[in-house]
């Protein structure tokens, strides 16, 4: 089973989808901004949803800092958000992003086909 | 109400609708009745404060009408209300809402729900900001005003979120990068209401984390009759 890495401050949010996802996913999530990194080292992710405001992080500012690290090119970083319809996504394509996850349709199928 | 507010609010409100949609498919799939009791319990608090900044959007549309009348009001009556009636979200958020008790009846000019709409959106905003375990709320009194204030203890606010926010209070729905899951919609409701009350708005930041979110509301020249 592929392992799905939550990051989301909203603990309802993240809990239901973890959840969720439990069914075709290992899950874990992250829901502080100093706590990401060490849960990656420590979950060891194949794919990172994140969501795209989440309180003291700015997503370009982790993505950058991400792109950074070599030892983490296996990791599909996917940006979530509930206005995904009115953001563009080159402007995240650029920053190494996978995909854009709109929150309003996700579930364990939808993030499945876009592995 | 400006395009781009009315953009911001469906932003805003579509949020929880999310959070609606992964807590029913959560609740399709479960059988433990402790997880069926949390997941509705959380089911309808987030409807319930969905419905609360809709209504507040309706009222907000209302205004211009002057549909509501301004009579004497007993601010500490509609602290009490709004205290019960948040107290099921507190306790699903391992919060604690301290009321300053007070004494002395303190009436102002206003409308009772505008007044508890406000209260609530100021609560309702601090609760899901706070990460300390109390949020104080208290009345008091500055020159000819009544001092209403919500304090809360969560993340400290950097300073230019802090500026962005007082700089359109009132004028444009703005989020509060420090703390995504706070409303601006509910903050720019608060400050149209309490406009119409011929009352002001305002919000300091403390340097060791939180914010006091507060409004001031003329008192009532009956405050002695009650």
């Amino acid at each position: 089973m592929k392992r799905v890495l939550i990051i989301d401050d909203d603990e309802w949010f993240a809990g239901s989808l973890k959840a969720n996802l439990s069914s075709k996913f290992r899950v874990g999530v992250v829901s502080s901004a100093t706590d990401i990194f060490p849960a990656i080292e420590k979950f060891q992710p194949d794919i990172i949803l994140l969501d795209l405001v989440l309180s003291g992080v700015n997503a370009t500012t982790f993505l950058n800092e991400f792109a950074s690290y070599d030892d983490m090119p296996h990791i599909s970083i996917m940006v979530m958000s509930s206005v995904a319809d009115a953001i563009k996504k080159d402007s995240l394509t650029s920053l190494g992003v996978k995909a854009l996850v709109d929150k309003s349709t996700l579930t364990a199928d939808s993030l499945e086909e876009l592995l | 109400m400006e395009i781009s507010a009315i953009i911001a609010a469906a932003h805003e409100l579509k949020a929880p609708l999310c959070l609606i949609r992964q807590l029913s498919l959560q609740l399709e799939n479960t059988s433990d009745p402790r997880e069926i009791k949390k997941i509705t319990t959380r089911l309808k608090l987030t409807a319930e404060r969905s419905l609360r900044l809709v209504n507040g959007l309706s009222r907000t549309a209302r205004l211009e009408d002057a549909f509501f009348q301004l009579t004497p009001i007993d601010v500490g009556s509609v602290v009490k209300d709004v205290a019960q009636e948040i107290s099921p979200l507190a306790d699903a958020l391992n919060q604690n809402i301290l009321v300053q008790k007070k004494r002395q009846k303190l009436v102002v000019i206003g409308h009772f729900d505008l007044i508890r709409t406000i209260l609530l959106g100021l609560l309702d905003n601090s609760l899901t900001s706070s990460t300390g375990k109390k949020i104080e709320i208290k009345m008091g009194l500055r020159k000819q005003n009544l001092m209403l204030t919500v304090r809360d203890h969560g993340q400290a606010i950097d300073k230019k979120v802090y500026e962005n926010i007082m700089q359109n209070i009132g004028k444009n729905v703005v989020g509060n990068a420090d703390r995504p899951l706070s409303s601006g919609l509910g903050l720019f409701i608060a400050s149209k209401f309490t406009e119409y009350m011929h009352g002001q708005i305002f919000a300091r930041r403390h340097r060791q984390g939180g914010m006091t979110f507060g409004i001031l509301l003329p008192l009532s020249n009956q405050m002695e009759l009650f």
